[in-house]
């Protein structure tokens, strides 16, 4: 699980890529938290739309996290970007987890 | 010389851009903008900057310029390079969503863009400091009506456009060329008109075309102006009269003002 805290962007995105690396290098599944983040741009929003894509591509699971209480302006860029169609979101973590448990299929 | 608000000047690396960020943010909020408003402020002077830090330098990150100022009921924020300007580029590597811009048209309230090689590129965005509103889906709009209406000052440009599109419409009516020069003189007739036999010297003018016919009509005029107009229409070339051309001949009205209708069918 990947949960991304406070403010991220293109300063961090290379070191979220390397997470989601890792994780998929060890066959995991991938669960992404939104719950904390408060800032994220477009070059976020791009690693993250490549994880789904590359863990999904290896058979494995993959859903972010997006609570109700959620920051705002994160539900709003997420809103603007249209990654909502684009990404299983959940709005609970348990129910992320369970999404991408290996054997469950959304 | 003093500037107007605020202005800063840091190498363009990822990690400054923060700086930026949180600069832009406090000033936003002693602006008393709502925190929605602060939100996309952030958003858009994120997008403008990692453009630059991106874009505009090769080697050594070279120097980004943001000016912030209140301007009315709204802030400006403008993001500045000396580096390469604007160059379409195709993302090879796939690692874009290519969102930086449409996320800028999107939350600021306008955007103005310019760059040239020498010049280096700016971008500088408009954001109202009053509410967006919400972001509702688009409301519900009347669909549009077939074919294409134009407006124009009555004079010399209207023939060559109007031309162009009769004969667009009329290769969608699978016109023959004959059909179709028949077409472009039935145009030119209505564009040789002066502004005084358009009302408000404007001419309105709308083509339509589907495999049966091809539709043009005039208006809306006052009453009786159709006939009027009817009867002044005439070929430059051939000195005829429309009646000649057109399959049919129509006025229609809808009460407050009436249309100068002509359709040209695919056979004649």
């Amino acid at each position: 699980m990947i949960e991304i805290d406070g403010e991220t962007d293109l300063s961090n995105a290379p070191r979220f890529r390397e997470v989601v690396d890792g994780l998929l290098e060890a066959g995991s599944a991938v669960v992404v938290d939104l719950s904390a983040t408060t800032f994220v741009d477009s070059s976020i929003l791009a690693t993250l739309l490549d994880a789904g894509r590359r863990t999904q591509a290896r058979g494995a699971g993959f859903a972010v996290s997006m609570p109700d209480d959620t920051d705002p302006a994160i539900r709003r860029v997420i809103d603007v970007t249209g990654l909502e169609t684009a990404l299983p979101f959940y709005s609970g973590l348990e129910d992320a987890i369970d999404a991408a448990r290996p054997g469950v299929h959304a | 010389m003093t500037p107007r608000g605020l202005e800063l000047v840091l190498p363009a690396r990822a990690e400054n851009v923060a700086v930026v960020r949180h600069a832009l943010a406090g000033m936003a909020e002693a602006l008393q903008m709502d925190p929605a408003q602060v939100a996309d402020l952030k958003t858009v002077v994120t997008e403008a900057c990692m453009n630059v830090v991106v874009h505009a330098y090769e080697d050594e990150a070279g120097p980004m310029e943001v000016d912030a100022y209140p301007d009315g009921e709204a802030l400006v924020v403008s993001v500045r390079d000396r580096g390469a300007g604007i160059r379409p580029r195709p993302d090879t590597s796939r690692q874009s969503l290519r969102m930086g811009l449409p996320l800028i048209a999107a939350l600021s309230t306008s955007f103005e863009l310019s760059g040239a090689p020498d010049r280096g590129t700016e971008v500088t965005m408009r954001m109202d400091l009053s509410p967006n509103g919400t972001m509702d889906a688009a409301a519900a709009h009347e669909p549009a009506a077939d074919g294409a209406a134009m407006a124009m000052p009555a004079g010399q440009l209207v023939g060559p456009v109007l031309s162009r599109i009769i004969s667009i419409f009329a290769v969608r009516a699978n016109f023959s060329v004959d059909r179709l020069s028949d077409a472009v003189l039935l145009g030119d007739a209505i564009s040789a008109q002066t502004p005084a036999h358009f009302p408000d010297g404007t001419a309105n003018v709308h083509v339509d075309g589907d495999e049966r016919a091809l539709v043009v009509s005039v208006g809306p005029m006052v009453d009786g102006g159709c006939e009027e107009f009817l009867s002044r229409l005439r070929i430059p070339e051939i000195d005829a009269t429309l009646e000649g051309l057109a399959d049919d001949i129509r006025v229609e009205s809808d009460g407050d003002s009436e249309r100068l209708v002509l359709e040209l069918k695919q056979k004649s």
